[in-house]
């Protein structure tokens, strides 16, 4: 199963690499993000160390949705031969899974840093807690993104039907992350830590249940 | 069940009487709290609805027989759960304004229930995009369980929000009397009746536009098309 | 007086606007049902004339 979904992420990684179909126009997406938010919000007036951890996830997550809603709509489009090779349906899962993994965090790696100092905030303290949030949050959003990804991309909307599936249903986890976030600025550890179980919470759930039931979705 | 409607519409005449004329106004809210029972009754009622719609939806995935008609109950659940859930925002909101004077508050329940009636609008909008009749009933089943998962750790996220938000208005609770908590019981049963015969219809009809669709394309190979 | 009748205005409201929700949701479906019976019924006449 592992080995299964091993080769499927290299293919797409391949993939990926030769054409830049995802990467590129979700990072420019981001940065484009960030700029807006500075005429938008003025950083250099009104100080943004209240809201910037919403701006910076919100952005995170916008710009993600172009790289996750992909990840099937390229399998559908090849109508779906993949779904004909002797394998395990979950590893498929498993492999999209982890291609939406690496993408959002490249993507934050790029993000974030630019959010930081476009917005004049800078980077909160006890960065390598931040990092472990970003890190738990992106695997949250992309086990969900991979999910709805799987069910949108074979309906007559495709990426379109997103959003409406994925933003009310990864509500627990913006809350999450962004009072995590918010909490590290304020110097609460503690609170931070409370929110980061819940992401994790959310991490397990998303990717164990998804996995169960992605054989149902092949069938038909 | 088409007797339904001689068990609902007597206790819909009986809980509003019992509601609007015969319990007496409420000590600081007046004769205002008496939207409290309309909307307790929608928001139970809609709790129960998308139970529902999520037992259908397990069932669709592991049973063998009958998926076609679950399938319609699935439908028919989602949409009456919606419906009833929309009208428990109206009621709330305009309860809220009097209540806690606005008609929004960031209160882990109306929270919930907004991001709730998101979660099964788009649960009919994957419905509706999907053409494919075994595919419609299968994807959407597969979301009704995914979802359903998701609102208490939606519930439990918000709930730990508010609590390190300033909260504004203050919860004006309401002490229940034995005579209230009649009227609130006899809402209850009125409007979960009303659900079912909502339910019933609605999956009556999906019924009928399959038969109808089956019969014409029998007619059609029988003409030759 | 005034606060108790701004009261009654919103139990009326709020009492109509649910009422108002059921019966567009109701009359959706009786008539898009009674639509479909409609079909039902003369597809089946036609095939009682062709039979």
């Amino acid at each position: 199963m592992i080995r299964a979904a091993g080769w499927i992420l290299w293919k797409d990684i391949t993939l990926e690499f030769r054409g830049r179909e995802l990467l590129v126009p979700a990072g420019v997406f981001g940065l484009l993000i960030a700029m807006l938010y500075g005429f938008a919000f003025d950083p250099a007036k009104n100080g943004l160390h209240g809201t910037f951890p919403g701006l910076l996830w919100l952005g995170i997550f916008f710009a993600s949705f172009l790289a996750v809603g992909r990840a099937f709509s390229v399998e559908a489009e090849a109508s779906q031969q993949l779904l004909l090779a002797p394998i395990d349906r979950g590893s498929l899962f498993l492999a999209k899974l982890a291609l939406n993994i690496l993408l959002t965090l490249v993507l934050a790696a790029v993000m974030t840093p630019a959010f930081a100092i476009l917005l004049q905030t800078g980077l909160p303290p006890e960065t390598g807690t931040f990092l472990l949030i970003e890190a738990l949050g992106l695997v949250g959003f992309s086990a969900a993104g991979t999910a709805m990804g799987a069910l949108a991309a074979q309906t007559r909307l495709r990426e379109l039907l997103l959003p409406a599936l994925l933003l009310p249903f990864t509500s627990p986890l913006l809350l999450g992350v962004v009072s995590a976030t918010k909490a590290l600025y304020g110097g609460e550890v503690a609170a931070a830590g409370n929110w980061i179980m819940l992401i994790a919470i959310f991490d397990v759930i998303f990717i164990v249940v998804p996995v169960l039931l992605f054989e149902f979705l092949t069938e038909v | 069940m088409r007797y339904l409607r001689w068990v609902s519409v007597p206790l819909w005449i009986a809980a509003l009487y019992l509601a609007l004329i015969w319990v007496p106004d409420e000590r600081s809210l007046g004769v205002s709290y008496r939207i409290f029972y309309i909307h307790l009754g929608m928001a139970w009622t809609a709790l129960l609805a998308l139970t529902a719609n999520f037992v259908v939806s397990l069932l669709v995935l592991f049973m063998k027989r009958r998926r076609e008609t679950l399938d319609n109950y699935a439908q028919a659940t989602a949409e009456v759960g919606l419906l009833m859930t929309t009208a428990t925002l109206a009621s709330g909101m305009l309860w809220a304004k009097v209540a806690w004077g606005a008609f929004w508050t960031w209160d882990p329940r109306l929270t919930t229930t907004a991001i709730l009636w998101f979660l099964y609008a788009g649960y009919l909008l994957l419905r509706e995009a999907i053409d494919q009749p075994q595919r419609r009933m299968v994807y959407s089943a597969v979301y009704g369980l995914i979802v359903f998962i998701d609102v208490p750790i939606v519930y439990l996220s918000v709930r730990w929000w508010t609590s390190i938000h300033p909260v504004v208005f203050t919860n004006t609770g309401i002490n229940i009397t034995p005579q209230m908590l009649i009227a609130v019981i006899f809402f209850f049963f009125a409007t979960l009746f009303l659900a079912l015969d909502l339910i019933w219809l609605r999956a009556k009809q999906q019924d009928l536009r399959e038969r109808l669709e089956r019969m014409r394309e029998q007619r059609l190979g029988e003409l030759g098309y | 007086m005034s606060v108790e009748k701004q009261f009654l205005e919103y139990v009326f409201f709020a009492y109509s606007a649910v009422f108002l929700l059921i019966f567009l949701f109701v009359t959706n479906v009786w008539r898009r049902t009674r639509h479909l019976e409609q079909q039902l019924s003369a597809l089946e006449g036609d095939g009682e004339k062709e039979s």
